[in-house]
Parts: structure tokens; sequence; C-alpha cells
């Protein structure tokens, strides 16, 4: 089990890392696409 | 990389039923075999055994145990070495694919925002002081033109990773001619195979490519959340409290989770 885990230690890194980075383009498109990010409404406020 | 492991096996038992090393029902067998493997791996009942060094010789065992003998002949004249090779690609490229997408998404949505909001007018900063009037479009997108930058990169790069490896050996090549052409089809590997079995089992470019390339996407995307928080703290683009969380001990501080989500995640990724 021990030689198992040393082997997929740098997957598991690279794999991870990937993931993360695919989770977080996931959370600000959303972000966008929801509107949490720039609120059509607080725009508007902040130009007036 | 279960999954890709057990893809390269299916195609490497094709191969070489191709080539007589084993026979029709053999490969049937096989193929039946590792669809279990992988249904055990997908509903996480697979058992994983102190004697098994790593996914390959794990998914092996397991097959042997499944079908008996004749999961040992899976391996005629393929090595371990194919198989990283093998799979890292396959994982790598169907990573490269999905994020091609994901970043599209977000470039699209991106364009939309900045369309909507063409009108709006806020202070552009330098040296961290308001300096010139510019639109909020111009803003934003001076935020997706990197990322579009990455879209472009990531598009040249999937290419050098889309070749297949397999059939390379341990080093030196297949000894069973099997077609190394037919692997390539049968794995969506558009870019053929690769042209040298000894650079084969060693190169991992498109990892440290692919890598490399990451580090500058998520700069990017950690330079838009960070720009976005400088933004709000200097009230030039106000995020509504309805979309921040307070402290517990501080009331007056508002924590703009999403965004600093992103921030943080990305460093740590980095």
């Amino acid at each position: 089990m021990e030689k198992f885990n040393e082997s997929i230690h740098f997957d598991k890194r690279y794999m991870m890392g990937i993931n993360t980075m695919m989770e977080m383009v996931h959370l600000l498109y959303t972000s966008l696409l929801m509107h949490v990010l720039f609120p059509p409404l607080t725009l508007s406020q902040n130009v007036e | 990389m279960w999954n890709e492991d057990i893809s390269g096996s299916i195609a490497y038992a094709k191969a070489i039923a191709q080539v007589n090393m084993i026979s029709a029902e053999e490969l049937h067998l096989i193929i039946d075999g590792l669809e279990k493997v992988r249904a055990e791996w997908s509903s996480n009942t697979f058992q994983l055994k102190p004697g098994d060094e790593d996914i390959h010789t794990a998914n092996e065992r397991r097959l042997t145990e499944l079908i008996g003998p004749t999961g040992g002949k899976l391996h005629t004249g393929r090595s371990r070495n194919d198989q990283v090779a093998t799979d890292t690609r396959l994982w790598t490229v169907k990573a490269e694919r999905n994020l091609l997408k994901d970043i599209s998404t977000l470039l699209t949505i991106g364009a939309t925002v900045a369309a909507e909001n063409v009108d709006i007018i806020m202070a552009g900063y330098t040296h961290l002081q308001p300096a010139q009037p510019i639109r909020f479009s111009h803003w934003l997108l001076s935020h997706l033109a990197p990322i579009q930058r990455d879209a472009e990169r990531l598009r040249e790069m999937i290419p050098r990773a889309n070749r297949c490896p397999l059939g390379s050996g341990a080093l030196a090549g297949n000894a069973f001619g099997i077609d190394r052409e037919f692997l390539a089809q049968e794995l969506n590997f558009e870019g053929g195979v690769t042209s040298n079995s000894l650079d084969s089992v060693c190169d991992r470019d498109f990892v440290v490519e692919f890598l490399m390339w990451s580090a500058l996407l998520l700069t990017h995307l950690s330079q838009f959340a960070e720009d976005v928080i400088i933004m709000n703290l200097q009230k030039c683009i106000i995020i509504d409290d309805a979309y921040s969380t307070g402290s517990s001990l501080m009331p007056q501080v508002r924590v703009f989770l999403c965004i600093s989500m992103i921030d943080t995640c990305i460093k740590k990724s980095v």
C-alpha cells in the first residue's frame, strides 16, 4: 500500500492542482453569469 | 488515472489480438474483465492490496483475479513505462480540452457582462490612485484579454500532448509488430503516434508545459480577483453587501467570499 501511495503521489498533486484550477474557472464564470460579481443595480448606483 | 489505464489496456488487448498474441475469446474475456474493474473503481468498491505497487499492477492483479491466468497475457510486450506515458497523456488531453471549453465559456460570459454595461463609467487607477475615467467594460475586458491569450496558448499545446506513446515498450519498442496507428485511433490520439520509443517513455514535456501554462492562467485569474478586491476597497466598483459575508468579531469588515476564495485558492495552487 505504501508503494502504491508513493506511486500516485505526483499524480495526485498534479490532478488536484489542475482540478482546483478548473473549479476556479467555473466559480468565476458562474459568479459573472449569476451576477454575484458586478450585480447590475450596484453598478448603476455607482454611476449615480 | 484508473479510467485512462483501463481504456489503454482495452486498446492494447485489441492490438495484441490483431497480431494473434491472444485469441478472440481471450480478447472478449479481457475486455469484460477490464470493464468490471472499471465498474469497481467507479462505484468505489475497488480493493487495493498490499502487493499493488501502482495503478497498473493493481488493475492487472484484479483482472487476473476476475478472469484467471488469461489476464496475465494482457501485459505481453507491454511495459509500465508504456502505461504511465499513455495514461498521463490521456488524462492531460482530457483536462486541457475541458479547460479550453470552460475558458471559452468564461470569455463569452465576461464579454456579455461587458457589453451589457458598456455605458458604465468608472475611475481608471494608476499607482492605486484614481487617474482617468474609463468604461467599466474596458476595465473588465482588460482582464479577459490575458485569458484569451491563455486560451490561444492552450489550443496550441493540445496537439503536442495528443500523441500516442503506447507500443514503445520499456524503451525499445514492441517486438510483436502491433499496429501503433490503430492504438492511436482507438484512444483518440488525434496527433497520431510518438516518433521515438526511448523519448516516448521519458517525455513529460507536456506535463511541464501544462503546469507552466496553468501557473500563468492562475496568475491572470488571481490578478483579476485581486483587482476586484482593490477596486471595491477604493469604492470604484461597489459589490453589494448581499453578496458578501461579515465577520463575527469585526462587524465593519465585509468579505467577498467568492472572489476571495478564487484569489486564495489560486495562490495555493500556484
